[in-house]
């Protein structure tokens, strides 16, 4: 391949995933945005209280000096209840994601591994629960358990662990017919440490990569639940139901939902952007689309 | 192809069933007793064991699914506990928005986003590229609340160009029922545009790099008429079939938009099902939405057996 060769020197193929991150653009602005977040999650028990307190005196003001993002219809400061929200959004990221990460990784690697009735079984399953449309079912297990933050985090699990258990299998099966694997099994290495040692390792950059787009749908599913009063209760602040609040008030104040949005817009596209990137990151030698012309 | 299709609606019967009885235990977990909802706190506890009698809530957990899976296959959803109609006619009544907001949204979805593809493919690495697909990454990013917000706030409450929610049948006054569909159509095909734009790009970039382009340009034919004539027309078979699959993300993006603009269909129909506690219309409707996803599944997998003579079955 003699193109590659001339332009190896540029794409430097063998730099470590990390370093390859980091000189993406896609990355350079997801990382920093993701890390605000996480930033004003931990910051936000720190903040002066004052400033989320309700003040009549003060409802729907627009963006000022005093205010930066306006105030809402209880008077409250919109950056303050927005830092306040990063929290809800951290959490689930995290918890539901890596939650449905877990999860979802046993359940496919066992499956995958395991093959045979169980395998039919578990994936007949995941084939029901993936039929509902996402917010759809993540709708009924709220409705099944009640409304608030803890039940909208086990529904994006419980919607989100058959997307992992689905790519998962589908990994180890193509895996399982590989010499090596084979090789282990044959030595006597038993099928949990082999599936730990042996297949796991070779799972985590499509892992990586998944987990992120998840991570952008579940940011998406917990904030429309919390719109439409299902997920977080009041007076807890969460950038969907800060949304919410704000097209009640669309004709007196136009900042109100704006801002809480750009927040969730933001963290969604990082999240989105950052999958692409690690993507290409992890696959450097991925046959371009590109026709070289 | 016939034992194909056979094989395929087999294959449909088990998902369906797992389907009904993740909803049926899913809503039965229900905490509170519905019969409290219905005749209010202060009934008698008599009046209230009369009623979970008349409901067959008394009945053992598999009976009462037995009971319901039997209504289901002859077209009998149950009533609802909160107005006593036929969950099946509430369903029919709510149909027409929904399917009307989806079919306009899938309509604007592939208008923009075929074109818009076909031209970032062709500009590739141009800003025009970077520029459409940038737009392509935000409206991924945008939640649809927020994008319906947005939309509210500018063209209904700033321009005064739309009323801000409400609906009339399309029958009733056509013009009406299209002026008030435009910005919920716009909000939920918003997701759809920038997923045909990126397959229409991606595939289309990959049908311009095949050998028979290259042989075709090699004949000296036009440019324009190599990408329309000869690549577009292979690379639409993978686009057909994405944006046939996001038909599950479609209902979940009507849920929350018909909310928002106060669409009379089966979204508004689940959610205010699930604040109202009425279970037989909740699991009745998402019964019927899962179903329906099913077979636009089932359907394009056909269509594409069919448009690609390569596959066999």
């Amino acid at each position: 391949m003699a193109t590659d060769t001339t332009t190896a020197t540029t794409r430097e193929p063998r730099r470590p995933v990390l370093s390859r991150l980091l000189r993406d653009r896609r990355a350079r602005f997801a990382l920093p945005v993701l890390a605000a977040v996480t930033l004003a999650a931990a910051a936000s028990p720190l903040l002066d209280t004052r400033s989320r307190a309700t003040d009549t005196d003060r409802l729907l003001s627009g963006p000022g000096a005093a205010h930066p993002l306006g105030t809402d219809e209880l008077g409250r400061d919109v950056l303050a209840r927005i830092v306040d929200g990063a929290g809800v959004t951290v959490v689930v990221a995290t918890v539901a994601v890596g939650a449905a990460l877990v999860l979802g990784t046993l359940l496919g690697l066992f499956a995958g591994y395991r093959g045979g009735w169980l395998d039919a079984l578990l994936m007949r399953a995941v084939d029901g629960l993936l039929a509902f449309p996402l917010l759809v079912l993540a709708l009924t297990v709220v409705a099944a358990l009640g409304p608030g933050l803890r039940n909208a985090l086990i529904a994006i699990a419980v919607v989100t662990t058959p997307r992992f258990a689905r790519v998962v299998r589908g990994e180890v099966l193509s895996l399982r017919t590989r010499e090596w694997v084979s090789a282990a099994h044959i030595v006597g290495v038993p099928t949990w440490a082999l599936l730990r040692r042996h297949l796991l390792p070779h799972l985590a950059g499509t892992l990586g990569v998944f987990a992120a787009l998840q991570a952008s749908t579940a940011i998406i599913a917990e904030a429309s639940l919390s719109f439409l009063g299902l997920g977080v209760q009041p007076p807890q602040a969460s950038w969907g139901a800060m949304v919410a609040a704000g097209t009640d008030h669309l004709d007196a104040s136009w900042s109100l939902s704006v801002f809480p949005g750009l927040a969730i817009l933001l963290t969604i596209a990082a999240f989105n952007l950052l999958a692409d990137a690690l993507r290409d990151a992890l696959d450097a030698h991925r046959p371009d689309l590109d026709p070289g012309r | 192809m016939i034992g194909y299709l056979v094989r395929r609606i087999a294959q449909l019967i088990p998902v369906l069933f797992i389907v009904s009885v993740v909803l049926f235990l899913l809503l039965r977990l229900l905490p509170g007793d519905p019969t409290a909802e219905i005749l209010g706190q202060e009934a008698s506890a008599a009046d209230r064991a009369a009623l979970r009698a008349d409901l067959g809530l008394d009945a053992p957990l598999w009976q009462q699914f037995l009971d319901w899976i039997g209504g289901v296959l002859t077209g009998d959803l149950g009533r609802s506990w909160l107005t006593d109609e036929p969950v099946a006619s509430v369903i029919v009544d709510r149909l027409p928005a929904t399917v009307e907001l989806g079919l306009i949204a899938l309509l604007l979805a592939v208008a923009i986003g075929i074109p818009a593809g076909v031209l970032a493919a062709v500009r590739r690495r141009t800003a025009t590229d970077s520029a459409l697909t940038g737009l392509g990454v935000l409206a991924l990013s945008t939640p649809h609340f927020y994008l319906a917000a947005l939309l509210i706030g500018v063209f209904a409450i700033w321009l005064r160009l739309v009323p801000p929610s409400g609906y009339v049948a399309f029958t009733e006054d056509p013009v009406g029922n299209l002026v008030r569909m435009v910005l919920p159509a716009v909000t939920v095909g918003s997701t759809v545009v920038a997923v045909v734009l990126r397959q229409t790009r991606g595939s289309l970039l990959a049908a311009l790099g095949e050998d028979y382009i290259r042989t075709a340009e090699a004949t000296g034919l036009r440019r324009r008429r190599i990408v329309t004539v000869y690549a577009l027309r292979n690379a639409m078979v993978p686009v057909v079939t994405v944006t046939a699959l996001q038909i599950g993300a479609l209902m979940s993006a009507t849920v929350v938009t018909e909310t928002i603009f106060t669409l009379p269909g089966m979204g508004t129909l689940i959610v205010n099902g699930i604040f109202s506690r009425d279970l037989p219309v909740v699991q009745g409707a998402v019964l019927v939405v899962v179903t329906f996803v099913l077979l636009v599944n089932l359907v394009t997998d056909l269509v594409y057996a069919w448009l690609d003579p390569r596959i066999t079955y």
